[in-house]
């Protein structure tokens, strides 16, 4: 039940905008919880890698005293990762083309880490 | 948090009982303390012989450090004769793993140093009069004294390495261990010609 709500988030995410290509939700140990990602892309090894940026990141924030962290996003040559707290279970990680317009996809993306959260 | 005491205890767990240091082993070192603590000295400047004539365990140590090492080893040796094998004993030599850590020591080095200590007891304890029989038995135990001391430096050294890891990036000890899932079968193909059978 969970699980369909949990797709049904990523469902209307990627379809919010064309921006947005994949996105997955996995646990804080790297398990994943749901996904629509690419089939090129090995899902155990994005859940992890997911879940480590995001502590890596809040430990980073922490020593360096820039306070909660937000989310984190990776800028590569074919687009932008984005890796964002959803709540104290799980982390959302959504892949977004290079010419995304980021404003609109940081917004969907806090949205469905809200309604994550939520569920979870 | 992984404290030395979760460390002590899982390796007692995981040893059989009958590889690990037993009350009769102590008991045997008691009864030979006095030819024991006779052989400390060789086997101080033994040990310190061996470790400084090796590039690699040499690399470890600064400079005039030797003195204040034999003097550990002195430490350590009286100890070991005299005892007792208590908690506080156990978890001196699981400490140790965290000093290996800082200091560079690897695993290699400690246990190829515990082979030379049996070494030396087995030649020394002959010539210091006690029968083959004695000293086997006696040996036998120090065996034992070595898998359980090198089993907790050894297993001390590995879980604070993953310690420090842990504290420094935030990632949980399950994540770790995930991403250790996720690649050992990687790691397991990659390496797959070295298989015998």
């Amino acid at each position: 039940m969970r699980t369909d709500a949990l797709s049904e988030i990523l469902s209307d995410l990627n379809s919010s905008s064309g921006d947005i290509e994949a996105s997955a939700i996995v646990s804080r140990d790297g398990l994943i919880m749901a996904s629509l990602l690419p089939s090129n892309v090995e899902e155990d090894r994005v859940a992890a890698m997911s879940a480590a940026l995001l502590a890596l990141g809040e430990r980073s924030g922490k020593e360096v005293d820039r306070g909660a962290l937000d989310q984190i996003m990776i800028t590569g040559q074919n687009g932008f990762m984005l890796v964002r707290d959803a709540g104290e279970e799980a982390v959302l990680t959504v892949l977004a083309k290079k010419d995304a317009k980021l404003g609109l996809v940081f917004l969907d993306i806090s949205r469905a880490a809200k309604d994550i959260a939520k569920i979870l | 948090m992984t404290t030395l005491v979760d460390i002590m205890n899982n390796v007692f767990q995981a040893m059989p009982e009958n590889t690990r240091f037993s009350e009769s082993d102590a008991q045997k070192i008691q009864e030979n303390s006095t030819v024991l603590l006779d052989l400390g000295d060789g086997l101080i400047s033994g040990f310190y012989n061996t470790v400084f004539s090796h590039t690699a365990t040499a690399s470890v140590f600064e400079d005039n450090e030797r003195p204040m090492r034999e003097k550990s080893l002195t430490d350590w040796w009286k100890r070991t004769v005299n005892g007792p094998f208590s908690d506080e004993y156990w978890a001196w030599q699981t400490y140790v793993g965290l000093l290996h850590i800082k200091r560079g020591v690897s695993n290699p080095m400690m246990m190829s140093m515990w082979s030379w200590i049996l070494d030396y007891l087995n030649k020394e304890l002959v010539q210091a009069g006690l029968s083959e029989t004695e000293t086997n038995a006696l040996v036998m135990s120090f065996q034992r004294l070595s898998s359980t001391t090198s089993s907790l430096i050894g297993d001390s050294v590995f879980r604070f390495y993953l310690e420090a890891l842990i504290n420094a990036t935030g990632f949980k000890s399950s994540l770790l261990e995930r991403m250790v899932k996720n690649e050992i079968d990687q790691l397991l193909q990659d390496n797959a010609q070295y298989r015998l059978t």
